[in-house]
Formats: structure tokens, sequence, C-alpha cells
């Protein structure tokens, strides 16, 4: 049992534990940012994950790096996705004093 | 036990440290901050799976812009004195969000336990064929090289779109967050001709 | 292996003594080209030429009081200078400065220098905020935006040679300039490129025409006001650590690295390389000690060589801060997105035209892969 493959494994288990930090900061705290923020380490956890699967099914006979180009893929999504969603916190951020999740329940502003 | 191993354990122990941190932290400011050390501690983790690019990856784009940017909006418009975004709105959402994650948790690992994955993957499926022997024998430690191969040829189509994924995205939240009511006396001055810089004046005269 | 670990620390130590070093009498160069200039004296009277005059600020800054805002944020206070301080340190180490003379010659080390570089400015920004001063938040916020805007002009310049040559090895980058591979068609892109990294640059570190952040006549200093001690000292040794390490990549990546001139189409570095750094093909085997000797002349004419361009390179930068006034704040964010960020994308463009239509380019950097191995199914 080499050391790698049990960093694979362990990752496996980081990158759980990371996600479940980041549904938990979904599930208690009402703040846009710091919820938005959470989803970004979900998303990492993910990436976690595929870059360890990426790690260990490489082999030889079939040198494939599906898992590095989908966490790359992720990572572009991903920067899409903050500057849309901060664009929307910072119209929020304009229009009203305080922002609170529970308190967006319009379409418009 | 070998250095990767060292290293994983140490960049293991940071990433949940700064999550958890994160999480807890009564500044926003302190929270974006924890989450820049949780990103590099994962690149770091990266580069042991033999990912250098995206090692790189992940310091530019996201430790170096993303979180830039939520400094930003943080630092523009969260007072850190604010608090009332702190206190949950219902009773026991605390507990119950605990109960509910530990439970999730659970959940993931008895998954990856009962399909035997735990065990499976202390043992590699071909003996001595890993991704990073394979790549220190060719051109050296983090060659990008595989990876540039692998992304434009079998993944061309994605990465274009990504592309024009962008540019959407960059045009949307110009749309989104531009100022419609004090579009006349915007911080980023006009770079339209001076006759309709007149026209407007004009108008908040009539 | 420990002693490969023995080699890199002392490798590691010479490097930041040597930066050290370059730091003070950076400083020094800096105050006499200023004077210069501005047609007056400069610092002259510390000994010789006034030669010892760095050692004197050193000591000035260490034995000064050490002023902590009672209102300040003291984590965050403290780890900022730590952070511009190491950023620009760890650039450094990625930069080769000889024929077979660095600490790393990483394969991806155009793209962790991107990275590093935009760390630093964690440094500048953390400073101004964890001050909790006006002026001081003012240059954080000024900072950020631009170091999110230029970083842009920055990366675009650089993909333009590392597009030509196929690696992203600063070692590989050099081989455009040797004399077998150099093409004068080149310099339809290189050129505007290298000039667009230098304004990059100057902008990424906060250089004058660019130096919003600290911009004296409108915020005291800027991101460091309520810094003062070592921890005020550590701010311009990053800032002059950065500069010189953007200057050492502009070199690699523009100026041809650490080789010597070719002359008449004759590669001097081939020349000296072949004198001295390869005694076996000229005088017949020899022992090993010959070739230690004859390879420490080869690693130090190149070393020197690239040192006297990034001099020139440093000089370049004094003179535009002796010589030019400071951007408006809305000029400098239309320059950056309205003027650079299009120029870069159409240097990309044309680099990549470059690629297409001369196939073999680059010193052959590419072909040094089993290529077939990773052609896909």
């Amino acid at each position: 049992m080499s050391d790698m493959s049990v960093v694979v494994s362990n990752s496996l288990f980081l990158s759980a534990v990371l996600f479940t930090i980041g549904v938990l900061g979904v599930m208690i705290r009402r703040h846009p940012v710091i919820i938005f923020m959470c989803i970004e380490l979900m998303l990492n956890a993910a990436n976690l994950a595929l870059v360890a699967f990426n790690d260990y099914h490489y082999s030889k006979a079939w040198p494939a790096l599906d898992g590095q180009v989908y966490a790359f893929m992720v990572i572009a999504i991903a920067a899409a996705e903050v500057a849309v969603g901060l664009a929307i916190i910072v119209a929020l951020f304009k229009r009203r004093e305080r922002v609170d999740v529970d308190e967006i329940n319009l379409l418009r502003g | 036990m070998s250095i990767e191993l060292i290293g994983w354990w140490l960049m293991a122990a940071i990433a949940v440290v700064s999550a958890i941190g994160m999480l807890s932290a009564r500044n926003p400011v302190h929270s974006v901050l924890w989450l820049v050390v949780n990103f590099t501690s994962l690149a770091v983790i990266y580069l042991i799976h033999s990912a250098p690019v995206l090692f790189a990856i992940q310091l530019i784009v996201y430790a170096g812009a993303i979180m830039v940017l939520f400094l930003f909006v943080v630092m523009f418009f969260m007072s850190p004195q604010a608090r009332q975004w702190l206190r949950p709105a219902l009773k026991g959402q605390l507990v119950l969000g605990g109960i509910l994650v530990v439970a999730f948790l659970l959940l993931i690992i008895w998954g990856v336990g009962a399909s035997g994955m735990g065990i499976v993957f202390n043992t590699p499926l071909i003996e001595g064929a890993s991704l990073a022997t394979d790549l220190t024998a060719g051109a050296g430690m983090g060659d990008p090289r595989p990876l540039g191969w692998w992304l434009f040829s079998n993944h061309v189509l994605p990465f274009e779109l990504t592309s024009l994924l962008l540019l959407i995205a960059m045009i949307g939240a110009l749309m989104v967050a531009r100022d419609l009511k004090s579009e006349g006396r915007a911080i980023v001055p006009e770079t339209a001709p001076v006759v309709s810089d007149e026209d407007d004046e004009q108008e908040v005269l009539a | 292996m420990p002693q490969d670990i023995l080699l890199i620390l002392v490798r590691g130590v010479i490097l930041v003594v040597v930066c050290l070093t370059a730091f003070a009498y950076l400083t020094y160069l800096e105050r006499r080209v200023l004077s210069w200039f501005q047609w007056r004296v400069g610092p002259n009277r510390v000994g010789p030429w006034g030669l010892f005059q760095p050692i004197a600020d050193g000591v000035k800054a260490i034995l000064k009081q050490e002023l902590i805002p009672r209102r300040a944020d003291k984590v965050l206070y403290l780890i900022a200078p730590i952070i511009s301080f190491s950023a620009a340190f760890t650039m450094f180490s990625l930069i080769p400065v000889g024929e077979r003379v660095f600490l790393t010659d990483l394969p991806i080390a155009v793209l962790v220098f991107l990275g590093l570089s935009s760390l630093a400015a964690y440094g500048v920004i953390l400073a101004g905020w964890s001050s909790q001063n006006r002026y001081s938040f003012m240059g954080a916020l000024r900072s950020i935006a631009q170091v999110i805007s230029y970083e842009l002009g920055l990366g675009l310049a650089l993909m333009v040679p590392v597009m030509i040559v196929g690696s992203l090895k600063i070692t590989d980058i050099g081989n455009i300039y040797r004399a077998e591979t150099w093409h004068p068609a080149y310099l339809f892109v290189l050129l505007p490129a290298g000039v667009l990294f230098l304004v990059s640059a100057m902008a990424e570190t906060a250089r004058i025409p660019f130096d919003l952040p600290e911009c004296e006549s409108e915020l005291v200093t800027g991101f460091h006001t309520e810094y003062s001690s070592l921890k005020y000292a550590m701010f311009p040794m990053g800032e002059y650590m950065g500069m010189s390490a953007m200057c050492a990549i502009a070199v690699h990546f523009f100026l041809g690295g650490y080789l010597l001139p070719a002359i008449g189409g004759v590669d001097l570095t081939n020349w000296v390389g072949l004198i001295v750094g390869n005694p076996d093909a000229v005088w017949g085997p020899q022992e090993g000690y010959w070739t230690v000797v004859s390879l420490s002349a080869l690693g130090l004419s190149t070393t020197l060589t690239f040192v006297a361009k990034t001099l020139f390179l440093i000089l370049i930068f004094m003179w535009i801060r002796a010589t030019e006034p400071r951007f408006r704040y809305d000029q400098l964010m239309q320059f950056g997105w309205k003027v650079l960020l299009p120029a870069g994308l159409v240097l990309v463009f044309l680099a990549a035209l470059f690629v297409v239509l001369m196939p073999d380019l680059g010193g052959g950097a590419q072909s040094t892969m089993e290529v077939s191995m990773y052609v896909p199914r």
C-alpha cells in the first residue's frame, strides 16, 4: 500500500468534510456574501474529489486527465458565477441598507 | 511516511481549520481571508495529486482574482460592526443545522465505505502506474503539456463554450450592477462625445 | 536526498542575502538617480560617495519607535507587511539568473509567477484595511481595483512569448533568442508585448505613474500611513523586490534572458559555451575539476549579463519615475481596460497567427516530449 493511494482515499474524505462545512454555512448564515462563499467552498470540495479520482484512475494504458479538465472547467464557470453573483449582491446593497436572504423574496428591486 | 503524506496531512488540517474559521469569523473580512487560506491549502493538495496546472490556476483565479472581488465587495458594502446577520432567523436553527449536517457527513462517509471504495482505493488499479511517476519520467515533475493535450483534443468544445459563457457573464454582471438612477453622474467618467453631455445637462435643467 | 535539501537550503540563503543587499543598494541607486535627474546632490555623506547610506537607513528604521494604532486589526496589521515582503521574495526564487544557475526551474513557472504577483496584492489590501484609517482604506480599495485591472495586461503580454515557444518554463523562453532559432519577424509581436508588459508591471508594482495606492498628495502615504519602524521598511522592500522580479521576468521574456548578445549571427553564448562551457570539445576529455571551473565561468558570465540587463530595465523604471506625472484615477482605469487589454488581446491573436503559419518555432521545446503518449483514444 503506497503512500499516494492513502492520499487519494484521504482526499475523498477531506472533500466530504469540506463540502459538509459548506452546507452548514448555507444553512445557518443569512448574509448573501457569506452564503456565496460557502457555495464556493462546496465547489472546491467537489474539485478536490475530481482531482483525487483522476490521480487514482490514471494509468499508462489509458492516460486520461478528464478529472483535471472537469476541475478546470468548474473553476472557469465559478469565475463567471462569482461575477454575476457579486453583481447581483452589489445591486441589492445599492437598493437597500440591510441585506438579508430572508427578506429578498421579490424578483424586482 | 513520505513527504507527500506529511504535506497532505498538514494541508488537510489547514483546510479544515480555515473552513471552520471562515464560518465562525465575526468579521466578514476575516471570513474572506480564511477562505483564501483554504483555497491556497487546496492548491497545494492539487500539487500533491500531480495536478500542477490546477495548482497554479487555483492560485491565480481563486486566490488571486475571485477572492479579491469578494474582498472588494465586503470592504465596500459590509460594516464590520453589523452583527444582525450572525443571528439565526429561526429558533434552534444552529442546533438543527448542526444535526442535519453531521447526518449528511455520516451519510457520505457511509456511502464511500459501503461502496467498498475506501478499501479499493488503498490499492492502485495497475501496480506501479501512477500519475506522479509518469509525469516525472516524462519531461520532469509538473509538466503542463499532458493537460493541455487532453484539454484541447477531447474537450475543445466545452472549452470554447466556457469562453462564451465568460463573455456573457461579464456583460450580464455589467448590466446588473449598473446604477440606472445615477447613470448621468457615474463614477466612471463618460466617454461619450461632448454633445451628449450637454444634452444631459439640458435635461436636468429642464 | 539530504545533500539535495542542503544544496537547496544553501542556494536559498544565498538568494535571500543577495536580494537583501540588492534591495539596500537599489534604494541608494534610486536616490542618486533621482537626485541626478533633479539637478541636486543626493545622499553623499555616509561613507565614500554615500555608499553606507543604506546601512544608516536600515539602522534608523530598526531603532524607530514602533506604533500600532489602537483600533487596528492587530493580527492582519502584523501579517500584511510579511505577505507583501515574502511574496516578492518567493517570486525571485522562480527566476533563473544564469546558465545552470537557478534555485528552481519549474515547468509552470510563468503561472506560479502570475499567481504570486496577484497574491502580493493582499499585503497592500490588508495593510490599508487593518489600519482603520480612511486614507489607508482608500489606498487599499484603489490597490484592489488597480491590481485586478492590470493583471490582465501582464498575463496577456507574457502569453505572447509563451505561445511562440510552447513552454511555460522560463529557461525554455530564452530559446527564442538563440541565434539559430531567432527570426526577425518575431519583433512585430515581441516588441509591443514587451512594452505592454513593462507598463502593466509598473502598474502592478504601483510604481510612480501608477502609484495611486500611496499617492502622497491625496492619501498621505496611502496604505502604509499607519506603519512605522521595521514594519514600514518591509513595504518598500517588497516593492523593490517586486519591481526587480518584474524586470528580471521581462529580461527573460523580452530581452533574451541571460544569453550574451549575438553579433552578426554568431551567438556569443554558444561561443563562450564552446570554449569554457564545453571544455571536452575544445581540449579533449577533461577531469572533473576543470569541468567545474569552466561551468562556473559560463555561469558567471551569463549571470553577469543577466544582472546587467535587469539593472538596465530598473534604471528605465527609475527614469520614468523621475519624469512622468501621476495618472488620475479614472485615467488609470480607462488606460487599463480600454487600451492595454485590447492591445494584449490583439497581440495574443497575432502570436497565434505566428504559431499557425510558422510551425517549427521556438527552439524545438515542443518536441522534447513524447507526444504520442498523450494523444487521446
